[in-house]
């Protein structure tokens, strides 16, 4: 049953449309990542769940009570809202110990003194603190004082928590540990994670669901991490995902031909469906860890092209293969590469696409008319 | 009236109902006191000037602008404030750079010197120094004049130079900590990046540093102009009996000799207008210079910057700087002092002429002193509290609130800080000396609310500094948290705030306690503050007296001080 | 011949505590002619403070810099070549470009300090903005162009005067990752065109590895190793410089009888050839998420459980559970295994490796914040 329900809502800064008639549902108990480039309107959605802004059109609920609904002139509060929220700069206030910073919604919300120091403390020990309990944020590093935001919304709401961008300011390693902390506490405590981040990586780590928005402020898709990336509804999705390559290929009669400046060259071997309502101009989307690089003489399959960039990053060898004019990134685990043989820059090869896909191209991109 | 409300309130917030009302009265009670402290006296004194009742008439302003002795008083005005302006840019940036950049021992101890001038009311310096350098009672002069046999001094003081000497001594700092502090904040791989490129020190001094600072220098230039401009207490004290007038003497002579009339009042109005004009074509030219320039030097990481080795010039560098230190701060306040202690001015500085009188006379029986104390006691602390609520209240309303009216509420708060004191109190006797029912002449109140006026810029300011470093999202994190915009407030914004509240408080107490130039035209015989009795019985003659009485508003200063170290001192927080 | 001479190198300083910290010990170090040479190491580690010392922003408290065959720092004669005198060309983090001169001006500004003839100047200005890809911008400020434009000033800015020595001071950090890769390349092609010799310093491994022809790494105040990319990342001397070059494992182990098993007592052990002279004792076992085989038959390694099975946008991440301590292995998308099941775990290429003290970790995290 959904915890969360927001019916075709509009958010509006002045003249702008930031948000326009988006719905979605979050359902108990869930961690949904919500994922889209700066400035999507992904902030602003949270913002909106949270009460801080006003829709102009739509409804959301909570449970099952409105909670911002300005046909019904209902604004309720965000202070009677029942969301704990942890906000992109941790908010953590300077002046009160980390003790004091857990402790205040439970204040507020006018729980007995020695329930509410207990409620704290265990707080304070899930998110491995309790030893900081009297410190200042002054004090902590920005690891810690993270831990402590999250305690506090924990306190705040066992029920639903926000994260704006949390972990994105955090160097690498913690990040995960976050992530995984996030992420324990979730199927411990069974509460509802919202989760808002441009960091898709991340995302795909730690949500059940993700919900993909674009630049308009729109939902492109939502879904499972695994069927996102094994099934992407459209070009946008699959080229938000990591790396990717999108080769203009004109379909003639079900096989697939590389527009390229010196005429159209013929793919053979790929396994790839092509609806039947799309048109002739298409783009081939593909994986870097996807497509295979073999010396040409050894290849009978695959197309031609030349290897422009060899980079060895340790772990895997980083290759910028030329195929009719346009650049091709291709990944390679280093141990195979040496094993297989590191092709040499400016060396001819042939590459072949494993898992291609394909979707429609833009009406007017350039490289159909070379 | 209750759309007038939704118009400005409506979309531009978004929050619950009762926050709206609580915005709401926030934003109307700091409109309506800035309009009637700042708005109405400036307004009165156009109106005044340029209409006789009801009819206009250009014929006082034109006669007033153009009568000779005014004309002097103007050249005297520009000349000094040019010339303070020029010699106090100079000094500030030499010795800003001596010890923001060069290896000079001493540091710690130079730099609490050189803000010394900046505590005290630069009209004690002028009282100093006509003790030492008066034509012919000057305690150096007759030294002087009895080495040579002579009867011509040494120094004059009472001249444009001397002016311009003594106001050039209080008023350099301004440029020494704007451009020190520019220096300590600039990213020091600016530099760094310039001498990899081949470039020895003085090069990137003169290509590169110099450059960057240039809108600190020409923010604390602008600082010494206006204030030189605006200034009375110097030019009265060491003016008057050379009969070299400024503006504002001018003015204060026009009123003064008056005696109240209604006339004479329209005629200090009218020079009023005049310098006020004079400072805001300096504004202008301020701006012109600036917007010329693109100016982000601060770093991030911290490092600190290489230091220029002095190496020979270490030690006569020091000493100069020693020296100067010695000159500015040291003689002036030692001569105060001691002189308050002489049975009688003029006599030889030895032990036997010392005594305690003075003190016993001012402190013990005279209650016109006892008076002024209490007076701006009571004067400093309440435009100090209220100011800084104002502040704090202005500064929430433009900062947190936005709505569409806060251009115009910032623009009044920060209007007083070009506007010269004197001006202001004339404004402020013209709105409440009857013309609207209330008459506060001659009474304490009015000193108060031209005070008020003049103080709410530099709350404002400092309102805004501390506002500004509560983000927005500490608040929200407490409304999420279950308080009420009203306990948000209270728990996070208010304890955050209240370190920089009372800093700010005391940024306004100590000026006010000192102050001359706004209640020299506005006291009464019973509402004398602590810098016109200073400044009357100096006047009088009544040297030593007035020597004892700076003394002790000394002492109120420099403990005033040590408290507001006290309290500033860097505790937990932000 | 050596272009960069570092004898016995060392810079002592005395912290706001009164500590003394030697952030560079004894540093030794030739770079040859040509060579594109990477410092790598963590934060703190003292690699900045090394090149420092090298551009002369730092004395040195003891040691010999030598730039080809001419003493620039020699502590031991009080010898010291101002920077403006050693002819290197920098950029630094912050790009450093001076915001009151436009492009043009900045660039122009050591051939001015030269009094460089006017024709000249122009020519060669004109010619360092061509390469660095900012011709048509040189009436423009600073602060009118973004992040990867002012770098690019940076760049054509230390070019202009032709150095045969270019310092790097993490110049890529501020600059976002799509940016960061293009501006490597543009890096090594100016590199490949001028033939000057390159210290690069970075905390980036990938960074490090993609650039250098050889690299080092640092770790507090000292070499640890020295090397080419590959031999680094094939042969790491120890286990901070195997963590330190890419993602990693390291499995408690105990040796019992020239065999390893797994710390917690378990009866199969983990088919392992140890190097020469391991003694019975504890250790651990060093492995690449990427070089690790999964499967499902019997016999194909030891075995384990998967405990957590995570969607990433370059592979299939499984956290697997080997006798109770926890791996992490990457599979290509494709043959996915169920969380909760049993498994069979394969080393490829796993490495020896004694462990490291509590205290050397903790000394390492202290100097991040000196």
């Amino acid at each position: 049953m959904a915890i969360v329900s927001m019916r075709d809502i509009t958010v509006q800064y002045g003249k702008n449309t930031v948000i326009d008639g988006l719905s979605l549902e979050v359902e108990r108990g869930e961690n949904l990542a919500i994922v889209g480039p700066s400035s999507c309107g992904k902030t602003t959605l949270m913002r909106a769940l949270c009460g801080f802004i006003k829709i102009s059109r739509g409804e959301i609920m909570i449970k099952d009570t409105v909670v911002s609904s300005p046909s019904r002139r209902i604004m309720i509060a965000p202070e009677k809202r029942n969301i704990g929220v942890v906000f992109q700069d941790y908010a953590v206030w300077p002046h009160l110990t980390v003790f004091e910073n857990i402790v205040y919604p439970l204040r507020k919300r006018k729980v007995p003194k020695e329930e509410a120091k207990e409620r704290a403390l265990a707080a304070m020990a899930q998110v491995k603190m309790q030893d900081f309990a009297e410190r200042l944020p002054s004090q902590l590093s920005g690891g810690q004082q993270q831990r402590v935001a999250l305690a506090r919304a924990l306190v705040s709401s066992s029920e639903l928590i926000v994260l704006d961008e949390p972990i994105t300011n955090l160097d690498a390693k913690l990040r995960e540990e976050m992530a995984y902390e996030i992420r324990n506490l979730q199927e411990t405590i069974g509460v509802t994670v919202i989760y808002i981040t441009h960091d898709q990586e991340t995302a795909m780590t730690i949500s059940d669901r993700m919900v993909i928005m674009d630049r308009r402020g729109a939902i492109r898709q939502l879904g499972t991490p695994e069927d996102i990336w094994n099934h992407p509804n459209d070009r946008d999705v699959y080229a938000f995902l990591g790396v990717s390559n999108f080769l203009p290929v004109t379909n003639e009669k079900g096989s697939l031909h590389l527009v390229s400046a010196s005429g159209k060259r013929k793919l053979e071997n790929l396994h790839v469906d092509i609806p039947q309502e799309f048109g002739s101009n298409l783009l081939l989307a593909s994986r870097p860890t996807n497509i295979r690089v073999s010396p040409l003489a050894d290849s009978s399959t695959g197309i031609e092209g030349t290897v422009e960039r060899v980079t060895y990053l340790g772990h895997q060898f980083d290759y910028f293969v030329n195929v009719g004019g346009h650049t091709v990134r291709v990944q390679e685990d280093s141990l195979e590469a040496f094993g297989r043989g590191v092709p040499d820059e400016g060396s001819p090869c042939a590459v072949e696409f494993l898992q291609p896909a394909v979707y429609e191209a833009d009406p007017r991109d350039p490289r159909f008319e070379l | 009236m209750k759309f007038f409300l939704t118009s400005m309130f409506g979309k531009e917030t978004s929050r619950g109902d009762r926050r709206f009302g609580l915005d709401r009265i926030v934003f109307l009670l700091s409109l309506f006191i800035l309009i009637v402290t700042v708005l109405m006296p400036m307004l009165m004194i156009v109106v005044r000037t340029f209409f006789k009742g009801t009819q206009p008439d250009w014929a006082l302003f034109t006669r007033v602008v153009l009568a000779p002795e005014n004309l002097s008083a103007i050249y005297n005005t520009v000349k000094i404030g040019f010339l303070v302006t020029l010699f106090g840019t100079v000094l500030g940036l030499f010795y800003a750079w001596l010890i923001g950049r060069s290896d000079i021992p001493m540091k710690g101890l130079m730099k609490a010197l050189f803000t010394i001038p900046y505590m005290f009311p630069p009209f004690f310096g002028a009282m100093a120094w006509s003790l030492l350098l008066a034509p012919r009672s000057g305690y150096m002069n007759k030294w002087f004049m009895q080495l040579t046999g002579g009867t011509s001094p040494l120094l004059d003081i009472n001249s444009i130079g001397g002016i311009v000497f003594v106001e050039t001594c209080y008023y350099f700092p301004f440029v020494f900590l704007q451009v020190v502090s520019a220096l300590e904040r600039m990213d020091p791989t600016l530099e760094e990046s310039a001498r990899i490129a081949g470039a020895g020190q003085w090069y990137v001094i003169r290509k590169i540093t110099l450059p960057l600072v240039l809108p600190a220098i020409a923010a604390g230039a602008m600082l010494i102009l206006i204030s030189s401009l605006s200034h009375f207490g110097v030019p009265a004290i060491l003016g008057f009996s050379n009969n070299i007038f400024t503006l504002p003497t001018k003015i204060y002579q026009l009123i003064n000799r008056s005696a109240g009339s209604f006339e004479g009042i329209r005629e200090g109005a009218a020079l009023s207008i005049l310098l006020v004009g004079v400072v805001v074509i300096a504004l202008y030219i301020q701006r012109i210079v600036l917007k010329t320039g693109h100016y982000d030097i601060i770093k991030g990481k911290s490092m600190r910057p290489m230091l220029i080795k002095l190496r020979g010039a270490k030690i006569p560098l020091l000493g100069i700087s020693l020296l100067s230190l010695f000159v500015i701060v040291v003689v002036p306040l030692f001569m105060i002092f001691i002189v308050g202690f002489l049975k009688a001015y003029g006599l030889p500085l030895t032990l036997q002429n010392l005594t305690l009188r003075n003190y016993e006379y001012i402190l013990g029986q005279s209650k016109m002193v006892r008076d002024s104390i209490v007076n701006s006691l009571f004067l400093s602390v309440s435009s100090g509290v209220i100011t800084m609520f104002l502040g704090v209240m202005i500064a929430y309303v433009v900062i947190k609130v936005k709505p569409r009216g806060k251009g115009f509420l910032e623009m009044l708060s920060l209007l007083p800080y070009s506007i010269p004191g004197l001006v202001l109190a004339i404004g402020v006797i013209l709105v409440w000396s009857g013309t609207f029912g209330i008459n506060l002449y001659n009474t304490i109140w009015i000193i108060l609310i031209a005070y008020i006026a003049r103080y709410v810029s530099f709350a404002m300011k400092s309102a805004s500094a501390s506002l500004e470093q509560v983000h927005y999202s500490l608040e929200e994190a407490a409304r999420s948290c279950g308080a009420t915009h009203l306990e948000s407030l209270r728990d996070i914004t208010i304890p955050l705030i209240r370190p920089g509240m009372i800093a700010g408080f005391f940024l306004i107490f100590l000026p006010a306690m000192r102050e001359l130039t706004t209640s020299v035209l506005l006291y009464g015989p019973f509402t004398r503050t602590l810098g016109v009795a200073i400044y009357a019985i100096n006047s009088e003659g009544n040297t030593v007296q007035a020597s004892a009485l700076a003394t002790v508003a000394i002492g109120i200063i420099i403990a005033g001080h040590f408290v507001l170290r006290y309290v500033t001192r860097d505790r937990k927080g932000l | 011949m050596s272009q960069i001479t570092l004898k016995n190198v060392t810079k002592e300083f005395v912290t706001r505590g009164a500590h003394r910290v030697t952030a560079v010990d004894k540093f030794n170090l030739e770079v040859r002619e040509g060579e594109c040479f990477s410092f790598l190491g963590p934060s703190g580690c003292g690699k900045t403070t090394t090149l420092r010392m090298i551009a002369g922003f730092e004395d040195l408290t003891e040691g010999e810099i030598w730039l080809g065959d001419k003493p620039v720092s020699v502590k031991s004669k009080n010898l010291y070549v101002p920077p403006e005198e050693r002819g290197l060309g920098m950029v630094f983090q912050a790009f450093a470009v001076w915001p009151h001169l436009n492009v043009f001006e900045n660039v122009a500004f050591p051939l001015r300090v030269k009094k460089t003839p006017r024709d000249e100047l122009r020519e060669r200005v004109m010619t360092a903005l061509n390469h660095t890809d900012l011709q048509g911008a040189e009436k423009a400020y600073p602060s009118d162009l973004s992040g990867g434009e002012q770098q690019r000033i940076a760049l054509a800015r230390s070019i202009v005067t032709n150095p045969r020595v270019m310092l790097l001071d993490e110049p890529l950090s501020n600059l976002d990752p799509k940016l960061r890769e293009s501006m490597r390349f543009e890096i090594k092609a100016l590199q490949k065109k001028f033939n000057f010799t390159i210290i690069f310093v970075t905390h980036d491994q990938s960074e490090a590895m993609a650039l250098s022809d050889r690299m080092l790494v640092m770790d507090l105040g000292k070499i640890i190793q020295v090397g080419t990319p590959r031999q680094m990342y094939q042969n790491p001397v120890n286990k901070f410089v195997y963590g330190f070059l890419g993602l990693s494992n390291f499995l408690k182990v105990r040796v019992r009888d020239g065999k390893v098993f797994p710390a917690e007592g378990t009866v199969q052990p983990i088919p392992f050839e140890l190097p020469e002279g391991v003694s019975d004792g504890e250790g651990l076992l060093a492995s690449r998420p990427n070089e690790i085989g999964l499967s499902r038959t019997e016999g194909t390694g030891y075995p384990a459980r998967i405990e957590k099975r995570l969607y990433m946008t370059f592979c299939i991440e499984y956290h697997v559970n080997i006798a109770g301590q926890v791996i992490r292995v990457h599979t290509p998308h494709g043959n996915v295994l169920p969380e909760g099941c049993d498994c069979f775990v394969h080393f490829r290429n796993p490495r020896w490796y004694a462990g490291e003290s509590e205290q050397v970790e903790l000394e390492r995290i202290e100097r991040q914040v000196i």
